[in-house]
């Protein structure tokens, strides 16, 4: 039992190391000075790696942890100097925001009244919901286009925010979580006179706050990292966010990355710390039970 | 009644409109895209589109590699994730906290870490450089299977938390008395778990082989911020596939491979479900 224990014990500590690294590894270096990152990692011949350079040898990376000299160039230079980064930080910010608050809103709205409605197509209604939900990007992003050429917003970025406002992830969470609800209170209310929408925003809604976080918490996730829909939607410079871009900025600019790429995590970060309890309860609800 | 079923109508109003005019009806309108020549001419070629795309050798190769990734990643990211939440329910201190490391990665934008990646994986990257070392020949880690197996492990570190997750929630639903029942029979752990946990997870398991599948094809933004539109052959996805077909315009091979892909994902989804409804069926 005491060996098992132990042994548990070692296995999870090496994967929360796992599970870190990467990220930690990045934040470290991105206080490193330009000079050494271009030395460590990028294929640059500079003072360093002449002599492998002119014998024909592989110039290997210096993969390190510690930065030799620690500065903040970088962080200066982006958040100060040249706006592009955060231009395309800005594009980030504005496409999540207003994808969160249209789901905010209409996914709770929706979740009532599909578990309430008495109607006999309500469930195969509610299907479509699920079937979507479960199609990959790639699949839904064809009807999303022919949307976007009809209503010309092709290259916009309210091509990315519609569609994933009507997401139908929340509405299905949301759903999960109000069949656990006990429904002798709402007759309660009903039998005092309460109107349905009453008993919505004062009795229902309020009890929603865990799941309606953890919703938040995952599409934030989801759409904090959008890459497919801005390679298809957004190709004029300067529209796509700053998950689409950072490729291209360790492809053309390999000593601004760990900086740039560090600052765009750090809402991400925000954002779990705050509806990380949440969030466990969120993804046990998306459970399928059909 | 009448007038509060119409009030619950006009609640999911909104949300249905979004549902129809962004998903539902461009999707059943884009299947007439399917069966014309192309979009000038418009002529009727019946279920050509269809027969083009299925001897495509490039779509069939994309279709294999799609097919050997889920079959490849989706059991073990499974039997990882299935022991981390054993393992982290075993725990009895420090589980808040290595929850928090653990479930991290869900949130982690895949851009922030795609140069970790590269500098791992590259041709002068850190694991070819420790193969030099230890005198092994040095490989091109962006080509051939090697290419599968990297981003096989990207999928895991991304993907793996979620599943632990799921895992997790299940092995919290089983009713501790059972375990001490075996105990007391003095029963080895393999039968505990064989006849305990893993009865009492087989749901579960559904629901993790369906979250895994569909997160599956979001591999996707992991490979094209490593390799760009055009990877190696062995790791070139459908989702490459359709992507470019987006940035080509072809409405007609779109549309067509939507709706394969669309046919594929929903046989898979009826096998799961159906499978699941029996099992539980059994069950009770």
């Amino acid at each position: 039992m005491k060996v098992r224990r132990v042994i548990s014990m070692i296995f999870i500590l090496l994967f929360c190391i796992l599970a870190v690294l990467p990220v930690a590894f990045g934040f470290i270096n991105s206080f490193m000075s330009e000079d050494e990152i271009q030395n460590r990692y990028t294929a640059q011949v500079t003072e360093e790696n002449r002599k492998d350079y002119i014998s024909g040898n592989i110039h290997f990376v210096r993969i390190g942890i510690i930065p030799d000299e620690a500065s903040v160039e970088q962080y200066v230079h982006f958040l100060l100097k040249d706006p592009t980064y955060l231009r395309f930080f800005w594009n980030s910010v504005l496409i999540v925001v207003p994808v969160l608050i249209g789901q905010c809103l209409l996914s709770p709205l929706a979740a009532f009244g599909f578990e309430n409605l008495r109607w006999r197509g309500k469930e195969a209604l509610f299907f479509f919901y699920v079937v979507i939900m479960l199609m990959p990007m790639q699949l839904l992003m064809v009807p999303n286009f022919i949307v976007a050429s009809w209503l010309n917003i092709r290259n916009s970025s309210l091509a990315v925010i519609l569609p994933a406002m009507f997401h139908p992830f929340g509405v299905f969470l949301i759903r999960q979580q109000m069949k656990g609800f006990p429904v002798d209170v709402l007759d309660a209310a009903r039998l005092e006179g309460a109107g349905e929408f009453y008993v919505y925003r004062k009795i229902v809604r309020p009890n929603l706050n865990s799941v309606v976080t953890a919703m938040l918490v995952l599409l934030f996730a989801d759409n904090w990292n959008i890459v497919d829909q801005a390679v298809v939607f957004l190709n004029k410079p300067y529209s796509r966010p700053l998950s689409a871009m950072l490729n291209q900025i360790m492809n053309e600019n390999a000593s601004m990355f760990f900086a740039v790429s560090s600052f765009y995590l750090l809402p991400a970060v925000f954002v779990f710390l705050y509806g990380q309890k949440f969030l466990v309860e969120g993804i046990a609800l998306s459970t399928l039970k059909l | 009644m009448k007038k509060r079923n119409l009030f619950y109508f006009f609640m999911i109003l909104p949300s249905l409109l979004g549902i129809l005019v962004f998903y539902c009806i461009p999707f059943f309108l884009s299947a007439s895209y399917t069966l014309i020549n192309n979009m000038a001419e418009k002529k009727f070629v019946g279920l050509e589109n269809f027969r083009n795309m299925i001897t495509d050798e490039l779509f069939l190769r994309a279709v294999r590699n799609t097919f050997s990734f889920i079959l490849l990643s989706v059991p073990i990211s499974m039997l990882l994730s299935l022991l981390l939440a054993m393992a982290l329910f075993e725990m009895k201190k420090g589980r808040s906290i290595s929850c928090i490391f653990l479930f991290f990665p869900i949130i982690v934008p895949s851009g922030t870490i795609v140069y970790f990646w590269k500098i791992l994986f590259d041709v002068n990257g850190v694991v070819n450089k420790w193969l030099s070392e230890s005198g092994l020949p040095v490989g091109n880690l962006g080509h051939g299977k090697f290419a599968m197996a990297v981003i096989i492990l990207l999928f895991l570190w991304k993907n793996i938390s979620y599943n632990i997750v799921l895992f997790w929630s299940g092995l919290n639903w089983i009713p501790q008395i059972y375990y001490q029942q075996y105990e007391l029979e003095g029963a080895s752990a393999y039968r505990m778990f064989r006849d305990i946990t893993l009865v009492f997870l087989s749901p579960t398991s559904f629901t993790v082989l369906l979250m895994s599948i569909v997160n599956s094809f979001k591999v996707f933004k992991e490979i094209y911020q490593l390799y760009g539109a055009y990877p190696t052959p062995d790791i070139y996805m459908l989702q490459h596939y359709m992507n470019n077909q987006f940035s080509a315009l072809n409405m007609q091979k779109l549309c067509t491979a939507a709706y394969l892909l669309f046919l594929f994902v929903s046989i898979v989804l009826l096998i799961i479900f159906y499978l699941q409804k029996k099992l539980t069926d059994t069950y009770q």
